[in-house]
């Protein structure tokens, strides 16, 4: 109730004598509160740059009070952080895992590596960029990017989502 | 024991070894440790006497160096003794870069030695005859061409020219 009496949300309050309040608002804002509210990222990591994540994670920095809960499968995942280098032999593995993600997802490409393939650029090995296989939304910066680089990301993300309702998204598709 | 006597010992058995010095005696760590020389047919005779003979049970690390000027591949086997750890020896032997270069190997002697092998053949392209599971380990089946050779030409693949999928290519990028 907190968020509606905050004008997060636009939404009614109706008092009820003898019951508890009764809130109405709009299924698209409803929703898109809860869609960028629960961003659930799936649980992998590639290379030095998931050091950070996992710092992130932790109760330093502690991400899950963005309600970003890691999640083992693919098919639950809203959100993929590309966390360290892409090799060519990981590249089919990644985009299978992004293919078996559910829409609406997005995708965190985190660190030099993950961005442009970064020190490895050069090597017979590295994909020069996560972009050149899987659609990627944010970019964050670094070698490796600190905890609050990819907290800052996530609440870009959140804003993101904001300005993309889900209503306009399927009057789009319709 | 020492260098001498554990030399002595090794030429008894096989008369062919010779002791390498090195040229700059900065890269000399202490004087416990014997370098020698050995045929690349003998090297896992020479493996099998120093574990059981003399108790040298464990392969520390082994890997080769591309002397493309001289036109050889060199291996180097570390060898130690969990009884006595000051002495180690390190036994060298020259192969041919041209054709096809195969040693015995000594995986059926050490398990340290099975993986090593197959690194040292994924990224030399040197064959280890005997070995239990003779394939690629970090690179994926069908690489073209070994890559730690000096004179590895790197094979463009679909991740290097993002034209191929779908996207520019990049400029500068053979």
């Amino acid at each position: 109730m907190g968020i509606i009496q905050e004008k997060v949300l636009p939404a009614t309050i109706y008092k009820v004598p003898g019951m508890a309040d009764i809130s109405m608002t709009t299924v698209d804002f409803f929703i898109d509160w809860a869609r960028k509210s629960s961003i659930w990222p799936l649980t992998f990591g590639l290379a030095c740059c998931a050091i950070e994540m996992m710092a992130a994670y932790g109760t330093r920095f502690d991400v899950n009070r963005l309600g970003v809960i890691p999640r083992p499968s693919p098919r639950q995942a809203d959100l993929m952080i590309i966390a360290g280098t892409v090799t060519k032999k990981m590249a089919p593995a990644i985009e299978k895992l992004y293919n078996q993600m559910p829409d609406p997802r997005f995708v965190i490409s985190m660190g030099a590596c993950a961005n442009c393939g970064g020190p490895y650029y050069d090597s017979y090995s590295v994909v020069k960029g996560v972009d050149r296989i899987i659609p990627v939304d944010l970019y964050i910066p670094g070698c490796p990017p600190r905890p609050e680089a990819l907290l800052n990301a996530i609440l870009a993300l959140q804003n993101k989502i904001d300005a993309t309702s889900a209503a306009r998204r399927l009057a789009k598709a319709g | 024991m020492d260098k001498i006597t554990l030399l002595e010992q090794v030429r008894a058995q096989f008369p062919d070894v010779m002791e390498v010095v090195s040229p700059d005696p900065k890269f000399v760590r202490g004087n416990d440790e014997l370098q020698v020389k050995v045929p690349s047919s003998s090297v896992s005779d020479i493996a099998s006497f120093l574990k059981k003979t003399l108790k040298f049970d464990f392969l520390n690390f082994m890997t080769a160096v591309d002397y493309v000027k001289e036109n050889r591949f060199e291996l180097v086997y570390h060898f130690m003794s969990s009884s006595e750890p000051v002495t180690q020896i390190f036994v060298k032997t020259d192969l041919p870069r041209e054709g096809e270069p195969s040693v015995p190997s000594i995986a059926p002697l050490y398990a340290s030695a099975d993986w090593q092998e197959r690194e040292t053949y994924d990224l030399f392209g040197i064959r280890f005859d005997g070995h239990p599971n003779h394939k690629r380990i970090l690179l994926w089946e069908g690489y073209p061409g070994w890559p730690l050779r000096k004179d590895y030409v790197h094979v463009q693949d679909k991740y290097d020219n993002g034209s191929e999928i779908g996207l520019p290519k990049i400029p500068g990028v053979k």
